[in-house]
């Protein structure tokens, strides 16, 4: 059952439209997270969908009450909706402690004093904040007051739970840490959230479904494995993943595949809707799928070696093609001069 | 890095300058309180006999006792009116806010002289408000002499104060606290109440001290206002107590000058460390973004009432009675309006030449005079700009000293100096003498409006021209004053208006040659010339109103 229903939003700050139609839904235990680049709306569909931004047309739902309906003028106002939302800054209210922090909401709910006790000291326990109760957010530290902010947002159970780039104002690694974290206390706390993110990594970690924002509509949703391996278009493809491309001239479109050509390679690959025959063409392949070979053959091209950068746990070299750039990995260093890639029809997208 | 003695020259001298500028006067004061007769006055010896008298004069206690009064009656109006006034322009969709806003600031624009004497004759026992209301509804149920209504008077001129800092603090408060409550199930009113106003609780009680503070400054208002049932405050009881004996009693004025800034400088320390506090405070503020307003509903019409009601009686009254009565031969029950018109005020200002000069000399000081002022604070600035050391520490402290001496003490002591030293004398009756005084009195204000200019300026951006091979002079001169050049001018327009208004510093300062409007209201209120008085008091509202409207057409900001 859908906890939460978007239909077909729009809304515009003075006469620059940030929306445009967008619409989705949100299961019951699913966590679905809006992807995009900066500017594509997403953050301010998640506070439109908590309140805090008016739309001019759509529809919000939570489980089967109506929030908004700008058809029939219907906007339940912030506090009413009764939802969970993290602020990206955290928003903590520097003047109460951490356990007023949480308390609050369920003040608000005229909880009584020594329930209100129990629950916020249960939040505070399972979030291993319950040392911390009597500090105020200043003494915390980032990763403390991310998780007194989920805490805040979650101790009166809302039915849905809203994130604004939860882990950005972490340092890198601990970002990764508190992505598993985080997806772990959403799954075994069977939470419904909706999640706002630009970083790809993130959001192919951290959700069940992705929903890719493109300059105020919806570019292409689904599971984090249909997005990254199934892009339906250029922006999708080159969005999601670190990729190479390749502009070309496509000869021959046919049984879903296509030729394109350039100046001293010609590639097959699976054609995407927008390959036309005869018409310019993009070609693209993940850095990971294109291989080093040992010689001419089949799918293959030359490029010489420009240099090489060692990762850590592999080597990435960068080829020049032309006027273009490749990237591929590969598990030694490799000597000057020119080198064969290979470069799978499958894993290579021609759009 | 050692920097060159003829690098740090211009500095040194900068700093030598300014301290003897600030603390000359006041060591005078200090000097001539321990003194038994005027410092000139050769039978002086040193003694606490000044002190003596004062505290055995009944009437310095009375006039202690009223400041503290009129003092606290001022906090109690403007705090929560002002705090009030910041939220509902802050944070609601009161209508016409853009027009309401410049409106709110004008009190703190006009000269209290002007506006205790545009109350005298709008709202004084035959001013034309009060005769109005009489003749229609047979009584006026005001009265405006009493110590409790000069308390109210100052407490509703002082409101804008309070609401500069609170609303300087709401905008600053980043929404995402306040959303945060309303997402939690707060409603907007509940939201105002336990998370905003809370939090800009500092700001408020800072506002609440700065009020407090200039309650003990106050000279315009109970000096004209105070006159008719004989109420003194601290300040018009120093003022009279030449009167009072009939001789120049200097040292028993130096006395009671010391008696005040004992109460105004640890208010004036106390202010600079709510300053810091709130601003520690503000620290763990969220993003600023853009905020839903709370719709006032129904509830529009009495705030905007509230408002109203408050311009009528702050802005409204006093300067539409300083317009009436400058056009009108006479005023009182029975006279009617048309029949009493007349120009013949400005007739006389024009053909009195003191006068045309107080005019002449009050433009000079405003729009010369406040260039150089700017240029002297911009170089005070530049003395202490990204310098984390001693000398920076001791001229962020140099320049609180004047905020903590009333202008009408600041004009005495300077009039002290330009006596005491000979080389001085010469310039005593130029209108440089003026200007000194003025500049001085405004230090501090003038430096706030610098610094905040300054600290717009990226440090990056001084960083680079420093990487890129400029010396600290090259970087202040080619980077750092080009970029603040608008933010100079803005600043010149503002003391320009300061300047305009200022009225008590040049009291004792005032003499043939040095006349400007401000001090020459203050002596011809003294003599009774309310025709002139008027007429040249909306000649001062002009001037500052030609100040504010340039302010406004260029976009100035009136506040920091």
């Amino acid at each position: 059952m859908a906890e939460l229903t978007v239909t077909d939003l729009h809304l515009t700050y003075g006469d620059n439209p940030i929306l445009k139609g967008v619409s989705l839904t949100l299961d019951r235990g699913e966590v679905v997270s809006l992807l995009g680049p900066s500017g594509s709306g997403k953050t301010t569909l998640l506070r439109a969908v908590a309140g805090l931004e008016v739309p001019h047309q759509g529809s919000i739902r939570i489980g089967d009450k109506v929030v908004f309906d700008g058809a029939a003028g219907n906007d339940i106002p912030a506090e009413k909706r009764n939802l969970g939302l993290v602020f990206q800054s955290y928003a903590l209210w520097p003047h109460k402690t951490v356990f007023d922090n949480v308390a609050y909401g369920l003040k608000l709910r005229k909880i009584s004093g020594a329930e209100i006790q129990t629950r916020v000291t249960k939040a505070l326990e399972q979030l291993s904040l319950g040392h911390l109760a009597a500090r105020f957010p200043h003494q915390l530290s980032g990763g403390q007051q991310q998780r007194v902010a989920l805490a805040r947002a979650l101790v009166y159970n809302p039915p849905v739970i809203l994130l604004d780039e939860p882990l950005s104002n972490l340092d890198a690694k601990l970002r990764e840490e508190a992505r598993a974290w985080l997806r772990e206390l959403i799954v075994t706390m069977q939470l419904s959230a909706l999640c706002v993110t630009h970083d790809q990594g993130e959001a192919l970690a951290m959700s069940d479904r992705i929903l890719l924002l493109n300059n105020g509509r919806i570019e292409q949703q689904g599971t984090p494995e249909q997005m990254y391996s199934e892009p339906g278009t250029l922006f999708t493809a080159d969005f999601m993943g670190s990729n190479n491309r390749l502009n070309g001239r496509v000869t021959e479109v046919g049984g879903g595949h296509a030729l394109i050509e350039g100046e001293g390679w010609r590639l097959w690959g699976a054609a995407k809707a927008s390959a036309k025959a005869g018409q310019d063409g993009t070609a693209m392949i993940r850095l990971e799928r294109i291989r080093l070979a040992a010689g001419p053959g089949d799918n293959r091209l030359q490029a010489a070696l420009t240099t090489s950068m060692y990762l850590g746990d592999k080597w990435e070299h960068l080829f020049h093609l032309g006027g273009a750039r490749l990237r591929a990995y590969g598990d030694r260093p490799l000597g000057r001069g020119n080198h064969w890639l290979e470069v799978p029809r499958e894993a290579l997208w021609i759009f | 890095m050692r920097t060159s003695v003829v690098a740090a020259f211009p500095r040194a001298l900068t700093i030598l300058v300014t301290a003897s500028a600030v603390l000359a006067p006041l060591s005078l004061i200090f000097y001539q309180s321990f003194l038994t007769a005027p410092f000139f006055d050769a039978r002086k010896t040193v003694g606490v006999g000044a002190y003596e008298f004062i505290f055995a004069d009944s009437d310095f206690w009375q006039a202690s006792l009223n400041s503290l009064l009129i003092a606290s009656t001022m906090v109690i109006i403007a705090v929560p009116l002002g705090g009030l006034l910041a939220f509902v322009m802050e944070r609601t969709d009161l209508p016409a806010k853009r027009w309401i806003e410049p409106l709110l600031l004008v009190p703190s624009f006009v000269s209290p002289m002007v506006l205790a004497f545009g109350f005298v004759v709008a709202a004084g026992p035959v001013g034309f408000y009060t005769v109005w209301a009489t003749e229609l509804f047979g009584g006026a149920p005001w009265g405006i002499y009493s110590l409790t209504a000069i308390g109210i008077i100052a407490g509703l001129t002082h409101v804008p104060n309070v609401y500069v800092y609170a609303s300087a603090a709401l905008k600053s408060l980043g929404s995402d606290v306040e959303e945060a409550a309303r997402v939690a199930g707060a409603s907007p009113f509940r939201v105002a109440l336990t998370v905003s106003l809370p939090l800009i609780q500092p700001a408020l009680l800072f506002a609440a001290v700065l009020v407090f503070f200039l309650g003990f400054e106050l000279f315009g208002l109970p000096l004209v206002l105070g006159d008719p049932e004989g109420h003194l405050v601290l300040s018009t009881y120093l003022y009279k107590l030449t009167n009072k004996l009939g001789t120049p009693s200097y040292h028993l004025m130096a006395a009671v000058a010391i008696c005040i800034v004992a109460v105004t400088f640890p208010l004036v320390l106390l202010q600079r460390f709510l300053l810091q506090n709130s601003r520690k405070y503000a620290t763990i503020k969220g993003k600023a973004g853009r905020m839903r307003e709370l719709p006032l509903g129904k509830w529009k019409w009495i705030a905007g009432g509230l408002i109203g009601l408050w311009l009528f009686v702050g802005v409204i009254v006093p300067l539409s009675g300083i317009a009436l009565r400058a056009f009108v031969t006479n005023w009182g029950y029975g006279a009617k309006l048309s029949e009493v018109l007349t120009l013949e005020h400005f007739q006389s200002i024009w053909d009195e030449p003191t006068l045309v000069r107080a005019i002449w000399n009050t433009i000079l000081i405003g729009t010369v005079g406040g260039a150089i002022a700017v240029a002297c604070y911009t170089a005070i600035g530049f003395a202490t700009h990204r310098r984390n050391d001693g000398w920076s520490r001791f001229v962020d402290y140099l320049v609180l000293v004047p905020r903590a001496i009333p202008g009408l003490l600041a004009g005495l002591a300077f009039l002290w100096v330009f006596l005491f030293f000979p080389p001085l004398q010469p310039l005593r009756t130029t209108i440089f003498s003026m200007w000194l005084a003025y500049t001085v009195v405004w230090l501090a204000y003038g430096m706030r409006l610098i610094s905040s200019s300054l600290l717009q300026v990226s440090t990056e951006l001084e960083e680079a021209a420093r990487t890129v091979g400029a010396s600290r002079g090259t970087i202040s001169r080619q980077i750092t004053l080009p970029l603040i050049r608008h933010g100079l001018v803005a600043s010149w327009l503002l003391v320009f208006m300061i300047f305009e208004r200022e009225y008590s510093t040049g009291v004792y300062l005032l003499a043939p040659g040095t006349e400007v409007i401000g001090a020459q209201l203050v002596s011809l209120w003294q003599g009774g010339a309310i025709d002139i008085v008027a007429a040249l008091s909306f000649v001062n509202v002009v001037l500052v109103g030609v100040g504010l409207a340039l302010a406004l057409r260029f976009g100035v900001k009136l506040r920091d």
